[in-house]
């Protein structure tokens, strides 16, 4: 097991999850994902313009294929650039898409239950939606790719406050993208086009700024907060997650270290001697662990990280040692 | 040159040294002056042109930029196309997809075969010396030419053979021998072994020079002896003036006037071949330096001489990213880019997937019954439908001018189109089908705005199925 090891923080490399696939055991272009108190994990797959498999697929964190749902397409329930996933406290599951600017809710089981949002720019409409996130009062905050900025809304739909326009400045958004709230209801945003991840708090007044300390961030695509405060951020253009303190100073950066072949991807190889034969001609696997396109990040309540990767198809996992000390040199 | 000419100069030049341009932009051109425009062009990184922004395509194509479907490969070629700020670079990257023919039917990487088109992309307008040598070192090249079966004890010919009939000489200027003798020069120049596609999707693959598979015996090629390696045969084929000669008639077939097919340039002498003899001139001059020679080229009197223009049959490539360059569609991504990379194909030009290594054959060939059908339709459908940006724009202004004979409308749709000029026989013949169908009239007697945009849009359907359109 691979461990990252830095100061007061260790994130040992966990596990992997997936595979490409355009439909069943798998995932295309997962570009979010969303996990359930209960553990079960809804990843969403916006697929490529040729391969139209846009679906969300539902399974446990120990890789169990429980079920899929949606597709391509503008009926209730599809999708065509579906970007962002988030599961409200009642289990309902909430995925926005871009293109057709609306906000699509089905079950637990992913029947469709409805949809709202119009497109255009006016407040209370919809401009190209990238982000979604929950706050503890059940209030649902969407990013906008085109519309730069952030709109608050209820589960419903109905609007409730709009702030950001585009620019560069403090509290200026350039095509946001991924968007969390942490236990104290802050917002944090992955102001994509600036380098940066902003946080504001509720009422969307402009906190702090993270991505200047440290390495930087390149197109920054997702950002998650831990049960410490501490805050992950894709680095979605240089393939890295770089993670800070809350105050904004720079723990360290993650490159990826997928040793370990993900179930589904053992699998594959078992049922198909010849790929399982090309890599054991491989001399380097290492290629293989390295982060391509992180693109969304979330953490859960037991120390663990789930990361996905655009362009590899797959989930990667760490888990963060909680209250972990340095132990003595001379041991 | 001022005024009507220079702007049709100007049109000219963005034909050829990029994919056309808007009456706009080639206005805006013909103020800085046509030599400016040129050295924007050869040179854009030192006149501060950005190259596209990679962050915001690949973020709204997911999955484009490592495609395992060769539409997407397709579509992120055509895409930089219709939207790279800087169009003789990406022209320059099409000739040399057109020269250097891979194709996926075999390599079956769409990943590979676009680090190779992003090859031809940063050095294109380089060294071709520099060019040779990293493509002979290019994965995608090594496996589409079997040169990672080109063993010290087995050789196998393919690329050397490719290298110098159809990159570098052209037929009648070597030996049988000599294609022996390059191809045990390039022995040992291969791929390392390869993380299969799946179940992550493609990695890049590696060249790999295995010196324990090269062939170090003493080689004779072209008159010369020696240990060559394969870089010694580079040098030795660029110093030969059939070289020069070869790839100047190439950069004249693409950038000034159809020739004939490439396998009958051995018997068939140039369109032009003064220019021929100038081009190769200036390639030797400037050590093969591309972007000195398109500068002379674009710059020169053969080149301006309007007996050339309207002398190139636009590909399916340069054809489908010039209509949609004047409708303004995919000027931002959305959704169906792999529709247009589809149609492409059924033009006759599935891009990265040539028929052979011989590339397309070009000129006349590109247009059939069939595919001059599916041209015509397929500009038509575009210039009809005015939800596109610049179709609406389009209509907007001829809108706005009011009444307008039926040549008054032709001029202005021609300008609007990319300041076309038609032959006086065609014209007439526009006018004459106009009047025809009662659109001289139709201004005064129109029941609204509908009808008159109806109108304008029908005049440039009928501009679309014109010689002078489908040439550039």
């Amino acid at each position: 097991m691979q461990a990252i090891s830095v100061g007061d923080r260790v994130y040992n490399y966990s596990q992997t999850l997936g595979r490409g696939s355009d439909g069943g055991i798998g995932f295309r272009n997962p570009v979010d994902l969303a996990i359930s108190p209960d553990g079960i994990m809804y990843v969403l797959s916006r697929a490529s313009d040729a391969n139209q498999c846009q679906r969300v697929t539902v399974l446990t964190t120990e890789e169990e294929f429980i079920s899929e749902f949606s597709g391509p397409g503008t009926d209730d329930g599809q999708f065509i650039w579906p970007t962002s996933i988030v599961i409200d406290n009642e289990g309902m599951i909430y995925v926005a898409d871009e293109w057709l600017n609306r906000i699509t809710i089905f079950d637990n089981l992913g029947n469709f239950h409805s949809k709202w949002g119009k497109p255009g720019h006016e407040i209370g409409q919809l401009n190209g939606p990238a982000g979604l996130a929950f706050d503890s009062k059940g209030c649902l905050y969407v990013s906008e790719n085109l519309g730069h900025r952030i709109q608050k809304f209820t589960k419903d739909g109905e609007h409730i406050k709009t702030w950001g326009n585009q620019g560069q400045l403090e509290g200026e958004l350039t095509r946001p993208w991924g968007i969390t709230v942490d236990s104290d209801d802050n917002i944090y945003v992955a102001d994509w086009y600036n380098n940066r991840v902003q946080k504001f708090d509720s009422d969307g007044r402009f906190m702090s700024v993270f991505g200047s300390q440290g390495p930087g961030l390149d197109l920054p695509s997702s950002v998650a907060v831990d049960l410490e405060g501490d805050v992950y951020v894709t680095s979605w253009w240089n393939c890295k997650v770089e993670i800070f303190r809350r105050d904004g100073s720079h723990i360290t950066t993650l490159s990826g270290n997928a040793d370990k072949l993900s179930k589904w991807a053992a699998e594959f190889l078992n049922q198909n001697p010849d790929y399982r034969k090309a890599r054991q001609l491989v001399k380097d696997l290492e290629p293989e662990w390295a982060f391509f396109r992180p693109i969304a990040i979330k953490t859960t309540d037991d120390g663990r990280i789930w990361i996905s990767e655009d362009e590899r198809w797959r989930i990667q996992v760490y888990q963060k040692e909680l209250d972990w000390e340095i132990p003595i040199l001379n041991l | 040159m001022t005024g009507e000419k220079a702007l049709a100069l100007m049109a000219h030049l963005m034909r050829r040294a990029g994919f056309g341009a808007s009456k706009r932009e080639i206005e805006a051109r013909a103020l800085k002056g046509y030599e400016t425009t040129v050295e924007e062009l050869v040179d854009p990184s030192s006149h501060g042109i950005p190259g596209l922004h990679e962050g915001i395509f690949y973020r709204h194509y997911t999955g484009i930029a490592n495609p395992g479907n060769p539409l997407n490969m397709r579509g992120n070629f055509l895409y930089r196309m219709i939207n790279s700020p800087r169009p003789l670079e990406e022209k320059t990257t099409l000739f040399w997809h057109q020269v250097f023919a891979t194709g996926y039917s075999k390599v079956d990487n769409g990943n590979e075969l676009l680090h190779q088109i992003d090859m031809f992309r940063k050095f294109g307008m380089g060294s071709y010396r520099e060019l040779l040598v990293k493509l002979a070192k290019n994965p995608a090249m090594i496996f589409w030419l079997d040169n990672n079966e080109n063993h010290k004890h087995a050789p196998n010919e393919n690329w050397g053979r490719e290298l110098l009939e159809l990159f570098t000489m052209g037929q009648g200027h070597y030996s049988e021998e000599d294609v022996k003798e390059c191809s045990r020069a390039f022995t040992g120049w291969t791929i390392g072994r390869k993380l299969p596609k799946n179940p992550y999707g493609r990695f890049l693959w590696e060249f790999d020079y295995r010196s324990e598979d090269h062939d170090e015996g003493e080689k004779q090629f072209l008159g010369h002896t020696g240990n060559f390696n394969g870089e010694d045969i580079i040098d030795i084929i660029v110093e030969q003036p059939a070289t020069s000669r070869f790839l100047a008639r190439h950069l004249y077939n693409f950038f000034v006037e159809d020739e004939v097919q490439v396998p009958s340039w051995l018997d068939i002498p140039p369109m032009n071949p003064e220019a021929i003899d100038a081009i190769a001139n200036t390639l030797v001059e400037n050590q093969f330096d591309v972007r000195s020679t398109l500068r002379f080229i674009f710059n020169s009197d053969f080149f301006k001489d309007e007996k050339v223009w309207f002398k190139r049959v636009k590909s399916p490539a340069e054809l489908i990213v010039g209509t949609l360059k004047v409708v303004e569609d995919y000027h931002f991504p959305k959704p169906g880019l792999s529709e247009i990379a589809e149609e492409c194909g059924f033009q006759g030009q599935a891009l990265l997937d040539p028929p052979s290594v011989e590339g397309w054959h070009t000129g006349k060939e590109w247009i059939d019954s069939g595919a001059l059908l599916r041209r015509i339709n397929f500009v038509a459908d575009r210039l009809s439908d005015k939800d596109l940006p610049g179709v609406r724009l389009m209509v907007e202004e001829l809108c706005k001018k009011g009444d307008m004979s039926s040549k008054e409308l032709l001029d202005e749709c021609l300008d609007r189109m990319g300041i076309l000029r038609l032959e006086r026989e065609t014209f007439d013949e526009l006018i004459q089908h106009m009047n025809k169908s009662g659109t001289e009239n139709l201004d005064k007697t129109t029941q609204g705005e509908v009808a008159r945009a109806d109108l304008i849009t029908d005049v440039m359907r009928l501009i679309a199925a014109t010689r002078e359109y489908q040439f550039a």
